[in-house]
């Protein structure tokens, strides 16, 4: 018998081809299945492991950094606000004003320092002017992260505030 | 499923020509207004003699084997069905190769359609349509084993149609079984092929 005989056989029983009402059949159940699971999905409310969350960690997290009177105008203090990568600076401006910002440009997340006038990048000449955080020079185009800074009665200086959870280079829409 | 015991006999001598099969055939619900049976006059001048000619189910489906398309079926109580209609493409094949000349191609459907012994009947234990009407019994569906006692003539399932032998799941009734009816192509045409 030629080969193509056995592709093409008379005998119905003996077809093996996927006629068009499996195929449909297959469609729907697959389609079906992944209907469910969706919805099984958002019935659970939990997201898969992995995914980033949407809840902040802390929101009213305060740290208390240092006392007021160690830190004389002109000069900053780094701390960490969250967790140990979550990198910040304190200011205490030439003006007497208290700042206090996420250490992270904006532009590709290097740490910016303070020069005793204004935040800089080194990594691309960026720079930040310190009474709110707005870039004004280099690349960066959106502020830096800011805090809220409170001088309590006790004479310590205490931080808080809700910072977006920090964006990894390359992850985030920093580029 | 048709049951294997039931077998489908076709005796031309009984045939009175009344037509109520190709009546009857049309108003199947399967294929309405269409009918798959095709009653001949043998020899109109001589004689009054006709006979029907319905699909005769063939054990090698020569129909089925000449589609170029796969359209055509057979199921494994060995009935030959109608094309299916996703796939046939009306080329005619099945008409040429024929031996009986039963496959019809309708130029309106666009379809080959045949008899397939009435499946939607004779698969829930029914007769075909043209056996429940037949007045003389010239079409005859009955069990196998009560023919013989039934009529004079014997079912006969082979045939020689040139060089070609066709076994067949009806029969036609003839007085002699034991010969194989053949039929010689070259004297059917003038001059031969």
């Amino acid at each position: 018998m030629p080969g193509w005989k056995s592709l093409f056989p008379v005998d119905l029983a003996e077809e093996s081809r996927l006629s068009r009402r499996e195929f449909a059949r297959f469609m729907a159940l697959v389609s079906a299945g992944f209907t469910g699971g969706i919805g099984y999905l958002y019935l659970r409310k939990t997201p898969l492991d992995g995914a980033p969350s949407t809840q902040p960690q802390s929101p009213l997290a305060e740290v208390k950094v240092c006392r007021a009177e160690e830190l004389t105008p002109g000069n900053s203090f780094l701390f960490t606000y969250r967790d140990a990568q979550d990198r910040c600076v304190l200011i205490h401006t030439p003006k007497g004003e208290w700042r206090a910002y996420r250490q992270t440009c904006t532009h590709l997340g290097c740490a910016v320092r303070w020069d005793g006038r204004r935040l800089e990048c080194p990594c691309h000449n960026g720079a930040f002017e310190v009474d709110l955080g707005f870039p004004v020079q280099g690349p960066p185009t959106r502020p830096l992260s800011r805090l809220n800074v409170e001088l309590r009665p006790d004479g310590w200086v205490w931080v808080h505030g809700d910072l977006p959870k920090p964006t990894l280079p390359g992850q985030g829409s920093d580029v | 499923m048709v049951s294997e015991e039931y077998g489908f006999f076709i005796d031309p001598q009984r045939c009175i020509g009344c037509r109520s099969c190709v009546a009857s055939c049309a108003e199947c619900g399967t294929h309405r207004g269409h009918s798959m049976i095709h009653l001949d006059e043998l020899d109109h001048l001589a004689s009054t003699q006709t006979g029907p000619t319905v699909c005769m189910h063939c054990e090698d489906p020569i129909c089925a084997m000449s589609c170029p398309a796969d359209a055509i079926k057979r199921s494994e109580d060995g009935v030959v069905h109608a094309s299916q209609k996703p796939r046939c493409i009306a080329c005619q094949n099945c008409e040429l190769s024929c031996p009986f000349g039963v496959p019809i191609v309708f130029s309106g459907l666009e379809q080959m359609l045949k008899c397939d012994l009435c499946y939607d009947r004779t698969s829930l234990g029914q007769r075909p349509m043209c056996a429940t009407v037949c007045p003389s019994q010239a079409l005859l569906f009955a069990p196998r084993h009560e023919v013989s006692a039934m009529r004079a003539s014997q079912p006969l399932r082979t045939f020689r149609i040139g060089t070609l032998e066709i076994k067949t799941r009806n029969a036609i009734m003839v007085p002699d079984p034991e010969t194989p009816l053949h039929l010689d192509a070259d004297l059917l045409c003038d001059g031969g092929f």
